[in-house]
């Protein structure tokens, strides 16, 4: 009787284990590359323009307060300079502007900087992900030029770190 | 005496021979699992690679159930969380399954792909489509490397 009862627990024993679930398992490695990008868009949707109709105008100068505002789309820090793209205006035969008379700054801080065909900072350090920067101008040509439209093209450029 | 101590060796032959029969394997064979993520428009939109892998699944046993999970990303000092991946079964070949054939969102806690998986000695094998979700402009260039996580397992 001993000997059965051995008998019948290595059965039970044995079935048990065969009746325990098995798992299995498999890894899959997956590889993402992502490449340095940056992009800029002036999302004002047109050019600024500043009038001047009065003299006061001429002996001040004119401020236009979030004239243009640009998003910066970068995936690693990046740096905000501005520039004209030309030493002086295109305007009435006769009559040379210079870039300098036009102003920029961020707006909401830093100070204004005459422009020039060399490039100023504007934001640096600027934080990875979707931004926008909304700039300030300021122009004060005095009385120095005859009446008639001047045109500057303004050259921003964003750069990663 | 004799008789029955010959007996009971013969049944432990057989049950321990029935747990090796019910062993299961479950291999990941892969075609495409690489993004290369090298413009602004891939970056703000989903990718996805049809057939980028299939797993084919042996059981002996009914009712299998297949899983899978993932982990946050390693290779660069900000990790990729795993649910910026997806999986999705797209079709079956061999013994019946019912497979979950919507997206699944990786976490690092297991989902169910297949449930009631017919036991099959031949193999069932399973096609998936993996899926990047939009990284916008959120994480630092370079090569991220995820471990996804296929687990088979027996009632």
């Amino acid at each position: 009787m001993k000997s059965l009862t051995l008998s019948i627990v290595f059965i039970l024993v044995a079935f048990f284990a065969s009746a325990q679930s098995q798992n299995a398992s498999s890894n899959q490695t997956v590889t993402v590359s992502l490449t340095d990008k940056i992009d800029i868009t002036n999302i004002t949707g047109n050019d600024p323009t500043l009038t001047f109709s009065s003299t006061a105008d001429y002996a001040s100068g004119i401020a236009l307060t979030n004239a243009s505002s640009f998003q910066v789309r970068s995936n690693k820090p990046w740096n905000l300079t501005v520039k004209a793209n030309a030493a002086n205006f295109s305007g009435p035969v006769g009559n040379t502007m210079p870039a300098s008379a036009l102003q920029v700054k961020k707006n909401g801080g830093g100070s204004f900087v005459g422009l020039s065909t060399t490039d100023q900072t504007l934001v640096a350090g600027g934080t990875r992900g979707v931004n926008s920067v909304a700039v300030d101008y300021n122009a004060n040509p005095g009385f120095n030029y005859d009446g008639g439209s001047y045109t500057l093209v303004v050259v921003y450029t964003a750069t990663q770190q | 005496m004799k008789a029955f101590v010959t007996c009971s060796f013969f049944l432990l032959i057989v049950f321990a021979g029935n747990g090796q029969d019910k062993s299961n394997k479950i291999t990941v064979t892969e075609s495409n699992c690489s993004f290369n993520i090298s413009t602004i428009a891939n970056l703000l939109a989903g990718q996805s690679t049809a057939n980028a892998f299939s797993f084919q699944v042996l059981s002996k046993a009914n009712s299998y159930h297949v899983y899978v999970k993932g982990a946050n990303s390693t290779g660069t000092t900000t990790p990729i969380p795993p649910n910026k991946l997806g999986v999705q079964v797209t079709s079956r070949t061999g013994a019946a399954a019912t497979y979950n054939s919507s997206k699944i969102l990786l976490s690092t806690v297991d989902q169910a792909l297949v449930t009631n998986g017919s036991s099959t000695s031949t193999g069932a094998t399973f096609s998936c489509t993996l899926f990047l979700e939009p990284l916008d402009f959120s994480y630092v260039p370079g090569v991220y490397n995820f471990v996804v996580t296929f687990t088979m397992t027996q009632p």
